[in-house]
C-alpha cells in the first residue's frame, strides 16, 4: 500500500551509469526508503517480476532497453499492482518539451539531471501525492 | 543605344499592364487603317454610284430617243400625208400620233422615277409642253414657221439628251471604252438621226412637190458630206476602241459595220436618185425600195431613220453591260477588302488575346512556382509551356529556386545537425553534472549514513564546488533552451492572464539577485497597460528573467526598473537599467547568438551569450518582438512587444 512516507517506500531503481546510481541511492536511503539498483532495463524487468516495489525512479537514455521501453513492459504487466504502478523519469533530457512527452508516454512524474539534492525527495512525495489523489478520485 | 532611343517607349510600356498594351498598340495602329479603310469604302461607294447613275442615264435615254426617232418621224410626214396621199402613209401617220402619246408616257414614267435625281423634270415639262402646243396646228402651219417649230421641237429633244449625258455623269466618265459609246449614244447618233430626218423631210418634201430647190440640193448636199464625215470618224473612233479592248470587236464590228452599209446606201441612193449626181459613197441600191416615188423615198429614209436607232439601242446597251461590269467589278473587289480584312482583323484578335494568354499563363506558372517554392515543395519543377523571351524567366527562376531549395535544406540540415548535436552534448554535459552536483549535496548535507561530521572549512569548499557545478547547469540551460527553440519544437500554450500578476511573481523569483547587490529592482504599470492578455505566460516569464539577469549582471549602482504599458493592440515591457550600457557599434549584433560585447579572454563578465539570442527567438514565437537601446556609461532599455492577443494557429 502506498503512503506519503518515504520510509514505506520499496523503491527500483534504474540507471546505466553507477555513479548516478550511486548518488541517487544514497540520497533515497538517506530518507528511509527501501532501494534496490538496477543498472539496465532487463535487470529492472526481472527484478520487478520477483520483487514488489512502491516506487520506479528510471533514467530514460539506456543500452538496449530505453527508459520508454521498460515503462511500455510495466504497463503492459497483468498484475496491476506493477502496470498501475508510480513511475518517475530521471534523465538528463531536460529541453522544453522533454516533461510533457515523458508524461504523455505514461510517466508520473519527470525530474531532471542533475537533480537538486535538498529537494529532491520532496518531488517525488509530490508525485506520489498527486498519483494518490488521481487515484482516489478515480475510485470515487 | 537602342535602349536609350526607345527610352520613352520603354517607360510607357512599363507603366501599362498587358491589355493596356495591346489596346494602345491596337489604337495606333489601327486608327490610320480604318480612316485608310474609310477613305478606300467612300472612294469605292463613289466610284459605284458615279457608275449607277450613269446607267440610270441610259435606262432614261431609252425612251427618249424613242420618242426622238418618233419626233423625226411624225416632222417628216406631217407635212407630206396629204401630198403623198397614200393610204399606207396615211395610216402610217395615224398610227404614229398614238405611239408618240404612248413614247410620251413611257417617258413619263422613267421621268417619275429618275428624272429629280438626273434633274430632269423640268427640262421634260419643257418639252412635252412645247410638243403639245406645237403639235395640234403643225400640219397647216406655213413652210417657214413649221421649219422653225420643228427645229425647236428636235432641239430640245436633242438637248434633253445631252442633258441627260451631262447630268448622268456619263459626259464626266473617264474610261475610254465608255467615251465612245457614250459620245455615240449621247451625242453624234441623235444628231445623224436629225441629219437623217432633215434630208427625209427635205427630199421628200421635194419629190411631192416636183420641184427640188436650188436651197433644198444645197442642204442635202451638206447633209450628205456631213453623214459621212460622221460615219467616217465614228468608224475610226471604234476602231480605236477595238484596238484598246479586243474583246468589244466580235460583237460591235458586225452591229458597227451594217450601220455603217445601211445608212451609206441610203445617202448613196438619194445622191443618185435626188441629186442625180453619182454617188461619192460606195453604195448599191437597196432594191426594196422604190426611190423613184415619195412614198418609196419616205419609207427607205423611214427604214434608215429606225435601222440607225435599232444601232443606237445597241451601243447604248453595250455601255450598260460595260458598266455593269465596272461596277460588278467594285463591288467584288469591296467584298474582297471587306473580307481580307476582317479576317485579318479577326487573325490579330485571335492572336493578341493568345498572345495575353500565354503572357499570363507563365505568369501564373511563375506564381504557382513560387508558392510550392515557399511551401518547399522541393520536388516541384516549373516547366514553362512557353518558348519565348520568358521562358529565359521561368530558366533563371528555376535555378534560384534550385540554389534557394539547396541553399535552405543546407541550412535546415545544419541547423537539425546543430540542434542535435547541442541536445547531445548537454545530456553528457548533465550525466557527470548530476554525479558531481549529487555528491557534493550528499556530501555538504551531511546524507552519508554513518559518515564522518565535516568541518565546516570543508563545508565552504563544498558550497564553491556546488556553486560552480550550477553555474555550469545554468549554460547547459541556456543552450539548451537555444537549441530547442531554434529546431521548431517551441510549443506555445496560449492562456488569458494578468500581467499585473504573474509579472509581481516573475520579478518575486530575481528579487533575491538584486538584494546581495544593492541595487533597485521595481515593477510598474502605466495606466495603459492592459489588464488581461492571452500569451504563453512562461515564455514572457523566461524573457524578462534573461533580460532582468542580463540588466542585474551589469547594473553595480542604481537599478533595474520594469515597466508595461500598452501601444494599440500590442503591449509593451521595458526593462530599463542604470548600467554600464552598450557601445552603439555592438547594438545591432546585440541579439546574435554567442555575442558578448567583450568578447576577449579577458572580459569582465562571464555568461554564455545565449540570453538575449533565447529572448530574441521567444519574442518571436509570441508573434512580438525585442528592441534594444543603450548609452554607454548610462545604462540600457530592452524592450518587448507583444501582441495583447496571441494569435492561436492551428500547427
Amino acid at each position: 500500500m502506498l503512503t506519503t512516507n518515504p520510509e514505506d517506500w520499496r523503491i527500483l531503481l534504474v540507471d546505466d551509469e553507477p555513479d548516478n546510481l550511486a548518488v541517487l541511492e544514497m540520497v533515497l536511503s538517506y530518507s528511509g526508503a527501501t532501494v534496490t539498483c538496477m543498472r539496465s532495463g532487463q535487470a529492472a524487468l526481472n527484478t520487478l517480476r520477483q520483487n514488489s516495489f512502491d516506487l520506479t525512479l528510471m533514467d530514460i537514455r539506456m543500452p538496449v532497453m530505453s527508459g520508454y521501453d521498460v515503462l511500455k513492459a510495466i504497463r503492459e504487466m497483468p498484475n496491476p499492482e506493477q502496470s498501475d504502478m508510480v513511475i518517475i523519469a530521471i534523465t538528463a533530457h531536460a529541453m522544453a518539451g522533454d516533461r510533457e512527452r515523458m508524461i504523455e508516454a505514461g510517466f508520473d512524474g519527470y525530474i531532471s539531471k542533475p537533480v537538486e539534492v535538498p529537494t529532491i525527495m520532496d518531488t517525488i512525495r509530490e508525485i506520489v501525492e498527486n498519483h494518490l489523489d488521481q487515484r482516489n478520485l478515480i475510485a470515487g | 543605344m537602342i535602349r536609350s532611343v526607345f527610352g520613352p517607349a520603354i517607360a510607357i510600356m512599363r507603366r501599362l499592364k498587358y491589355p493596356r498594351k495591346f489596346l494602345l498598340l491596337g489604337l495606333i495602329v489601327l486608327v490610320p487603317q480604318i480612316l485608310v479603310f474609310n477613305q478606300y469604302l467612300n472612294k469605292a461607294n463613289e466610284d459605284i454610284a458615279f457608275s449607277s447613275k450613269e446607267q440610270l442615264g441610259l435606262v432614261y435615254l431609252e425612251p427618249v430617243n424613242e420618242l426622238l426617232r418618233l419626233f423625226h418621224h411624225y416632222f417628216v410626214l406631217a407635212p407630206n400625208v396629204a401630198l403623198i396621199d397614200d393610204p399606207v402613209v396615211t395610216e402610217a401617220f395615224t398610227t404614229l400620233g398614238r405611239d408618240i402619246t404612248k413614247a410620251i408616257a413611257a417617258v413619263d414614267v422613267v421621268d417619275k422615277l429618275y428624272g429629280e435625281e438626273l434633274e430632269m423634270n423640268e427640262a421634260w415639262g419643257a418639252l412635252k409642253s412645247d410638243w403639245y402646243r406645237i403639235q395640234p396646228t403643225f400640219a397647216r402651219l406655213p413652210l417657214g414657221s413649221r421649219n422653225n417649230a420643228r427645229d425647236t421641237i428636235v432641239r430640245n429633244s436633242l438637248r434633253l439628251i445631252t442633258r441627260v449625258g451631262n447630268n448622268s455623269n456619263l459626259i464626266l466618265d473617264p474610261d475610254i471604252d465608255s467615251y465612245y459609246y457614250m459620245n455615240a449614244v449621247v451625242t453624234k447618233l441623235p444628231i445623224l438621226s436629225q441629219y437623217l430626218a432633215t434630208i427625209n423631210a427635205t427630199a421628200t418634201e421635194a419629190m411631192a412637190t416636183r420641184g427640188l430647190t436650188v436651197g433644198s440640193t444645197t442642204l442635202l448636199i451638206a447633209l450628205e458630206e456631213s453623214i459621212e464625215f460622221s460615219l467616217q470618224t465614228d468608224t475610226d473612233a471604234f476602231a480605236y476602241v477595238f484596238e484598246a479592248n479586243p474583246s468589244l470587236r466580235d460583237a460591235m464590228r458586225p452591229k458597227l459595220e451594217a450601220h455603217v452599209a445601211v445608212i451609206s446606201q441610203f445617202i448613196g441612193t438619194m445622191e443618185r436618185q435626188i441629186l442625180g449626181r453619182a454617188p461619192t459613197f460606195s453604195a448599191t441600191t437597196d432594191q426594196r425600195f422604190d426611190y423613184d416615188t415619195p412614198e418609196g423615198f419616205y419609207q427607205a429614209s423611214a427604214d434608215t431613220i429606225n435601222q440607225m436607232f435599232v444601232f443606237r439601242t445597241f451601243i447604248s446597251e453595250q455601255l450598260v453591260a460595260l458598266l455593269q461590269i465596272r461596277i460588278d467589278g467594285l463591288i467584288s473587289q469591296l467584298n474582297a477588302v471587306f473580307v481580307v480584312t476582317g479576317i485579318a482583323l479577326v487573325v490579330a484578335a485571335y492572336l493578341i488575346i493568345g498572345f495575353y494568354l500565354s503572357v499570363r499563363q507563365t505568369i501564373d506558372d511563375l506564381a504557382e512556382a513560387t508558392r510550392h517554392m515557399i511551401q518547399g515543395d522541393r520536388d516541384w519543377v516549373y516547366a514553362p509551356a512557353t518558348q519565348d523571351e520568358l521562358a529565359e524567366v521561368a530558366f533563371s527562376f528555376n535555378q534560384i529556386a534550385n540554389e534557394l531549395v539547396g541553399a535552405r535544406d543546407q541550412a535546415l540540415e545544419s541547423a537539425r545537425a546543430k540542434s542535435s548535436f547541442l541536445a547531445n552534448m548537454s545530456h553528457e554535459l548533465r550525466t557527470p553534472l548530476n554525479a558531481i552536483l549529487g555528491f557534493t549535496g550528499i556530501l555538504s548535507n551531511g546524507m552519508v549514513k554513518g559518515g564522518a561530521k565535516l568541518e565546516q572549512s570543508q563545508i565552504d569548499l563544498l558550497h564553491r564546488i556546488e556553486g560552480n557545478g550550477k553555474r555550469l547547469r545554468d549554460v547547459i540551460n541556456d543552450i539548451l533552451d537555444l537549441a530547442k527553440i531554434e529546431s521548431g519544437h517551441i510549443a506555445i500554450t496560449a492562456t488569458e492572464a494578468r500581467p499585473r500578476q504573474f509579472l509581481e511573481e516573475t520579478i518575486g523569483t530575481v528579487k533575491s539577485l538584486v538584494v546581495s547587490k544593492g541595487i533597485d529592482l521595481e515593477l510598474s504599470f502605466t495606466d495603459s497597460a492592459p489588464e488581461i492578455v492571452l500569451t504563453d505566460v512562461r515564455k514572457v516569464h523566461q524573457i524578462i528573467v534573461n533580460l532582468i539577469g542580463n540588466a542585474i549582471k551589469f547594473t553595480h549602482k542604481g537599478g533595474v526598473y520594469v515597466e508595461v504599458s500598452g501601444a494599440g493592440s500590442a503591449w509593451r515591457i521595458a526593462v530599463r537599467d542604470t548600467g554600464i550600457g552598450i557601445p552603439q557599434d555592438s547594438l545591432k549584433n546585440i541579439f546574435d547568438k554567442f555575442r558578448q560585447v567583450d568578447e576577449t579572454d579577458r572580459r569582465e563578465y562571464e555568461g554564455t551569450g545565449l540570453g538575449l539570442a533565447i529572448v530574441k527567438n521567444l519574442a518571436d514565437a509570441l508573434q512580438g518582438s525585442v528592441h534594444v537601446s543603450s548609452v554607454a556609461q548610462q545604462g540600457s532599455t530592452f524592450t518587448v512587444t507583444l501582441p495583447q492577443r496571441l494569435e492561436v494557429k492551428d500547427v
